[in-house]
């Protein structure tokens, strides 16, 4: 998918000439349960069934659009179509206009418009209808599906100039178990249709091109969501005992004590506070005023011992205090147990503050 | 915030035996990386998927992560990381969701050898990391000067993140006294007229964490020098 089209999460409504036109192919008699997996702000499945005495359901995975649609008064389950669950033959009409792009996967890149069908057309009650828009290129995906799961299939040329642009076909059908030679002259005609034959060619989408398609009755049914709610989850994560672990080394450690002792500190008192790093701060007068830091480093010393013809080499490690101090006059010095190290040498290692602790 | 699957990124985990072939994805909240060396991972699933990565993870397995752009590579984590194990009950649901920090050695020891890693760069921020992580004496004001000789020195590299804007700032404590040193000398910075403990400005990792990815680093330092 094109960047631009990531932006709109490849949201193309139907144009609403067509879906005037696609409602003319539809009949309704009894009341009846209607879904859009991919429903937008609804106005496509309001147009194709327009007058019509239904109940709506969506799927739809902006959480904006998703508010719209259900404003509209359509039961729309904001989230993954892939993760939302319907009761096998509960709907009578599957509009299904699917994003054009393909998964990504590092096993299989499957086109969406056969992985959208294959996950909803068993949502649709037996003579259930089948609206599918997808370009023409992809109909050949399909045509596994089309031919083995539905009857009386229609393939027509939709004229809209968006329509054109991406060269879409509307794919009626009705939802039946076809078998044996039906099968057979299903796959035919739709191989023959797509890939080898042209869009052009096709019967174009009029409010006559067939005779209309009766929406058989449903009954209330009801979308459950299996997935996890993403938006929620987002905004809890933060308050993760995990990531509380993660601060030591994460974000900056400041240990200042302020306040004045009950009684005045002794030496071993001074020393404790200084090492623990919380005599940190500017010191002094005059030329020796100067800001001091204390922090913990690890030591490792590494001996080899011999035994014989086996060499064991033992690294020790050990903690110490390091006294960093910069002077108001540019001077800056490094306390430390250890000598100096040479020019070029790595630094000591850092104690994480988990660590130290 | 709406539409987080967006920001979101996806780690895939594949490993096929003679008998077996196991295929995990799970959902990556916050990633940083350096190339193929990821310093920060943070996915969270349900009990099997979390406890199946975290298997993974200490396997030093190599994973296929997929950004939120739709790109993918294969990253890992490398030896001796750490795990952290938290979990989310949310109200409508019997089980609570898993949640996964992992961070690799480099980060666990964060600073060490002259390589500081921030989850997102702000002079400020960055300054107070910098002083607490390396052991720096330093003043609060003095973010702007040390980090602009930073900036020009090009030691500010930008890494791969997801849920975060992440940077990698490679300078010694050695070479920032000496900046500070230097700055000292020429009174461009100077010391506050009381004595006593310097007060720093504190941060928590849930504003952190919550903060809209932004990257404030100047334009002449994203490109490394000719």
């Amino acid at each position: 998918m094109r960047n631009i089209a990531r932006l709109k999460m490849g949201y193309y409504p139907l144009p609403e000439s067509e879906g005037t036109k696609l409602r003319a192919l539809l009949s309704f008699s009894e009341r009846a349960s209607v879904i859009d997996p991919c429903v937008g702000q609804g106005t496509a499945l309001h147009l194709v069934t327009g007058n019509a005495d239904v109940r709506c359901y969506g799927v739809e995975l902006d959480a904006e659009r998703a508010r719209l649609a259900t404003s509209r008064g359509i039961e729309t389950t904001q989230g993954n179509v892939f993760d939302a669950v319907a009761k096998s033959e509960s709907f009578s009409l599957l509009y299904l206009n699917p994003p054009y792009d393909s998964e990504i996967g590092s096993v299989a890149n499957n086109r969406m418009e056969r992985l959208f069908l294959d996950h909803t057309y068993r949502w649709l009650v037996p003579e259930g209808i089948l609206v599918l828009i997808i370009p023409f290129e992809r109909l050949h995906e399909c045509v596994g599906l089309l031919s083995s799961h539905f009857g009386r299939l229609a393939v027509l040329r939709m004229t809209d100039e968006e329509s054109v642009r991406f060269r879409q076909i509307a794919v009626l059908g009705v939802r039946r178990n076809v078998r044996g030679t039906v099968l057979e002259d299903n796959k035919r005609i739709l191989q023959s249709i797509s890939p080898y034959g042209s869009f052009h060619a096709l019967p174009e989408l009029t409010p006559n091109s067939c005779a209309p398609y009766a929406v058989p009755p449903s009954g209330e049914t009801s979308l459950s969501y299996r997935g996890l709610p993403y938006d929620v989850l987002e905004d809890l994560l933060p308050q993760s005992g995990a990531w509380r672990q993660t601060i030591p080394f994460l974000m900056p450690r400041e240990d200042v004590a302020t306040g004045r002792p009950i009684t005045p500190l002794h030496g071993g008192h001074v020393g404790l506070l200084c090492t623990a790093g919380l005599l940190n701060g500017v010191f002094g007068n005059g030329d020796e005023r100067h800001i001091a830091r204390w922090r913990s480093v690890k030591h490792v010393t590494t001996f080899v011992e011999e035994d014989g013809e086996t060499q064991i080499v033992h690294h020790r490690e050990r903690w110490t205090n390091e006294l960093r101090l910069v002077y108001a006059d540019g001077r800056t010095l490094k306390l430390t147990e250890t000598p100096a190290k040479p020019e070029g040498e790595a630094d000591a290692e850092r104690t994480s503050e988990a660590r130290a602790a | 915030m709406q539409n987080a699957h967006l920001r979101l990124g996806l780690l895939e985990y594949q490993r096929a035996t003679e008998k077996i072939s196991t295929r995990i994805r799970v959902r990556v909240d916050r990633y940083v990386g350096e190339d193929r060396k990821a310093h920060l991972l943070s996915v969270f699933g349900n009990d099997s998927d979390i406890g199946a990565i975290t298997a993974a993870v200490h396997e030093k397995a190599t994973f296929t992560l997929t950004l939120p752009d739709g790109r993918s590579k294969e990253v890992s984590l490398g030896e001796n990381l750490s795990c952290y194990k938290g979990s989310i009950n949310l109200a409508d649901r019997k089980h609570p969701v898993r949640h996964l920090v992992a961070a690799s050695q480099e980060l666990h020891a964060n600073g060490g050898v002259g390589r500081t890693i921030l989850l997102r760069y702000q002079r400020e921020e960055a300054w107070a990391t910098l002083v607490s992580f390396l052991g720096l004496p330093g003043e609060p004001t003095w973010a702007d000067h040390v980090l602009g000789v930073i900036e020009d020195e090009d030691r500010v590299k930008e890494l791969d993140g997801i849920g975060c804007s992440p940077v990698l700032i490679s300078a010694t404590t050695e070479e920032i006294l000496e900046w500070i040193g230097d700055g000292l000398r020429s009174q461009t910075l100077t010391f506050r007229e009381k004595n006593g403990p310097i007060a720093w400005p504190r941060y928590s990792l849930g504003q952190l964490l919550r903060s809209i990815p932004t990257n404030n680093i100047p334009e002449s330092t994203e490109h490394s020098a000719d």
